[in-house]
């Protein structure tokens, strides 16, 4: 990027205004650019660049002063919440947000983890990079079972986009297919693990309702010219991916949909700018630009643009939103339906069942493997609902070899004890729910009415809860995992329940949820507001049931669908 | 391993020789911080005590023991700063106990003891077996796992004990055991 596509101060009126600057944001930025649109995009938190700023790359451990575990006074006064992520540690803390500064507020009795990555590139330098397409029943599940409004869309609608995003991101995985878990274009798999293999032909036999694959993920095993061209290359399995990746290997803001954005010349960037409210027009009901607070001055300006794309996260998004009040729209813009912070959901990770292998002493494997066995949802239709609970889950884990950081507390002394954390130990496998949770009204994001946070924006206020149906499938998953470890001869089958609050999935989704009817949904079928058509939402606030499958490509195949359709009715003159 | 010199080329066209030497120098951050000879939070009696425990959970071989490489002041200064006021009490608790009922193993405090009656005196904390109690070995568990965590993550355990590799190759599912010789971590650092 050249310095002068920095912004701070603007008076120009862009094409198009994207808040946010993650997975969607970045996607929506690659897509309005290449389209001749000058794009604004705004980011509250600080730049990244690629590679420079990947400052913990490739430095071993003991280069850290705590060998990458974090200080307990920080974590105890910055970082309680995110310490909860599974990546979270000494030398990646530094892509997470502080707790102190982004701080939310919880109904009583219940509770949320909200995750939380304020920088350009935002969660897509952190996520877990599990990429899916969501099928034909996830799209039909609220109106197959009516536990919630039926999506505007079908599977038919998004693969096209899916194709679309696929080629340039590129996902390893293999083909497979299965009807509840569509193929995408796949660039070679990760290699299974010889006791993995051998589960799943074992699964093939006795239980062939639950094919055992190996994970899709955003890692290029065998970069295509697009990819090539940006400067991404081969996955060489370090898996240390949320330190940043210099070779581009993982899909990334950073890696992927910013260079190709920059390269058009038509992308401009507002960093350290949170979006305190959209500036609205009652009389041509148009969204003319943003208000935003100077993440460290904390003084105010304003952006305008034609368009405005909001990618800042699921309840991001929502939170501008709400806070975006007129005359016309007092409880938040767009929300004439009154379900805007409504039914949220994420995903329940609650169930864990690990058991030993016997055998395989001579087997090993080399490198560190960021994609997992999976088995997906076997309850993906209602006439295969299990009688305790409705919709179903997929199951995600691995084999492998338990080594020092599983030994480090057992038996044992002196020479011997040395040579078992030397060696590896035996095989263990383990499987980890990976459950939907309905679409309840009662699980809602708000605006606290008395706390302000340190913009001076109100915090968001957030009630959500697991429910009987997500418990029921946890007990569900525990019963299904152990009993394919058994029929597959593991022993010392262990069952888990994690005890999680909603969120740490960090695949949170609705509060903004798409639909047919503008009375119960607040955009329509490409995620343009029902009531305000030049403002789009194109994250996971969209979704109107949370399906099994991690979210994130589905985010992005939205996302472009919305643009290609924006772009259009700018074109036709009807935006 | 891949092939470094190719690796070398490749990020060099795409970012520079300046970011290509950064990410290939891998192990080469090497600022290798040494531990300051000083305590953070246990007496030195407590350090000489944990310092001999060390000893005799992972001691010196054809590579180095904990004498060698204070894996004990790693410990000290993990506690301090890492661990919670809690588990910082209920480990010095556990080392004082330890001085204490050396006597009961022997005519000493617990360093100097002999090998074989250190050895005596911890197979019976870790049995939970008079005159230790179950929370001793609690305790003895945050100890334990520091000193494996210490040994591990330290250059000379991670490179010279293990087989610490920084830019492996990619995946490869099966690989004979016998040609990996020892293991570092299937997990990446977290």
């Amino acid at each position: 990027m050249k310095n002068e596509n920095y912004v701070v101060q603007s008076s120009e009126v862009y094409d198009a205004i994207v808040i946010g600057s993650g997975i969607t944001g970045g996607w929506a930025a690659k897509e309005f650019t290449e389209r001749g649109f000058k794009t604004l995009m705004i980011e509250r938190g600080r730049l990244v660049e690629h590679r420079k700023d990947y400052i913990t790359e490739a430095k071993p451990p003991w280069d850290y002063e705590n060998r990458t575990k974090v200080a307990f006074d920080l974590v105890d006064d910055h970082y309680k919440i995110q310490r909860q992520c599974y990546a979270f540690h000494d030398g990646t803390k530094h892509f997470f947000g502080n707790d102190k500064d982004y701080s939310y507020t919880t109904e009583p009795g219940t509770d949320f983890s909200w995750i939380r990555a304020n920088q350009l590139g935002g969660k897509s330098l952190l996520w877990h990079r599990q990429s899916y397409r969501m099928s034909q029943f996830d799209f039909a599940a609220n109106r197959s079972d009516g536990l919630g409004i039926d999506w505007p869309i079908r599977y038919e609608d998004l693969a096209p986009w899916y194709e679309y995003v696929e080629r340039f991101v590129g996902i390893s995985g293999s083909y497979e297919n299965l009807p509840q878990l569509p193929d995408s274009l796949f660039q070679p798999p990760f290699e299974m693990t010889l006791p993995e293999r051998d589960f799943a032909r074992t699964m093939a036999r006795l239980e062939p309702d639950k094919p055992v694959i190996i994970s899709r993920c955003a890692h290029l095993t065998q970069p295509n010219k697009i990819q090539v061209d940006l400067g991404r290359m081969r996955c060489i399995a370090r898996n240390e991916c949320q330190k940043g990746c210099s070779l581009g290997a993982y899909f990334s803001t950073q890696s992927a949909t910013l260079p190709a954005a920059a390269k058009t010349g038509n992308l401009y960037i507002a960093a350290n700018s949170v979006v305190e409210s959209l500036i609205y027009d009652e009389k041509t009901n148009r969204v003319m630009g943003v208000r935003v607070i100077d993440n460290e001055t904390l003084e105010q300006r304003e952006y305008f643009g034609k368009l405005t794309f909001l990618c800042a996260s699921t309840l991001g998004s929502t939170q501008i939103m709400l806070n975006s009040k007129s005359r016309r729209f007092p409880t938040g813009i767009a929300n004439s339906s009154g379900v805007l912070g409504h039914y949220l959901m994420d995903h329940n990770y609650n169930a864990v069942v690990t058991a030993e292998i016997e055998g395989y002493d001579n087997e090993y494997y080399s490198g560190r493997r960021p994609a997992s066995l999976y088995v997906p949802n076997f309850h993906y239709e209602p006439s295969r609902y299990h009688a305790s609970f409705k919709r179903g889950y997929a199951l995600a884990g691995n084999a492998n070899r338990s080594d020092w950081q599983t030994m480090g507390t057992s038996d044992g002394f002196g020479v011997e004890f040395k040579n078992k954390v030397r060696n590896p130990g035996g095989w263990v496998m383990r499987l980890q729910g990976q459950g939907e949770m309905l679409p309840n009204r009662e699980n809602q994001v708000s605006l606290s009415a008395t706390q302000k946070d340190k913009w001076g924006i109100p915090k968001l206020h957030i009630n959500c809860k697991w429910s009987d149906n997500e418990s029921a499938m946890v007990d569900s998953a525990l019963e299904t995992a152990g009993t394919m470890m058994s029929k597959a001869g593991f022993y010392n089958i262990r069952k888990t329940i994690l005890g999680q609050p909603p969120g740490l999935a960090i695949h949170e989704v609705g509060t903004a949820r798409m639909g047919r009817d503008p009375k119960d949904s607040v955009l329509n079928a490409y995620n343009q507001c029902h009531d305000v058509p030049n403002l789009f939402v194109t994250d996971g606030s969209s979704f109107c049931s949370s399906g099994v499958v991690n979210p994130s490509l589905t985010f992005m195949a939205l996302t472009v669908r919305a643009v290609d359709y924006a772009v259009k009715e700018v074109k036709a003159r009807r935006l | 391993m891949i092939n470094r010199r190719h690796l070398l080329e490749l990020l060099i066209s795409v970012s520079g020789a300046g970011t290509a030497a950064i990410l290939l120098g891998g192990c080469s951050h090497n600022t290798n911080k040494k531990l300051v000879d000083t305590s953070w939070l246990l007496t030195s009696d407590q350090l000489e005590t944990l310092r001999h425990i060390c000893m005799q959970t992972i001691p010196a071989t054809h590579t180095p023991g904990a004498a060698e490489v204070n894996w004990h002041q790693f410990i000290d200064q993990q506690l301090k700063v890492v661990f919670s006021e809690i588990d910082q009490q209920k480990s010095m608790m556990l080392l004082d106990k330890i001085r204490s009922v050396s006597n009961l193993y022997g005519p000493a405090v617990f360093e100097r003891l002999s090998p074989d009656k250190q050895l005596a005196l911890l197979r019976d904390l870790e049995a939970s077996k008079d005159p230790f109690a179950h929370r001793d070995l609690e305790a003895f568990k945050i100890l334990k796992g520091l000193i494996v965590f210490g040994y591990c993550t330290s250059e000379e355990g991670a490179t010279q004990e293990l087989n610490y590799v920084a830019m492996p190759d990619g995946f490869k599912g099966s690989v004979p055991l016998s040609q990996v010789k020892s293991a570092y971590s299937s997990k990446a650092y977290y």
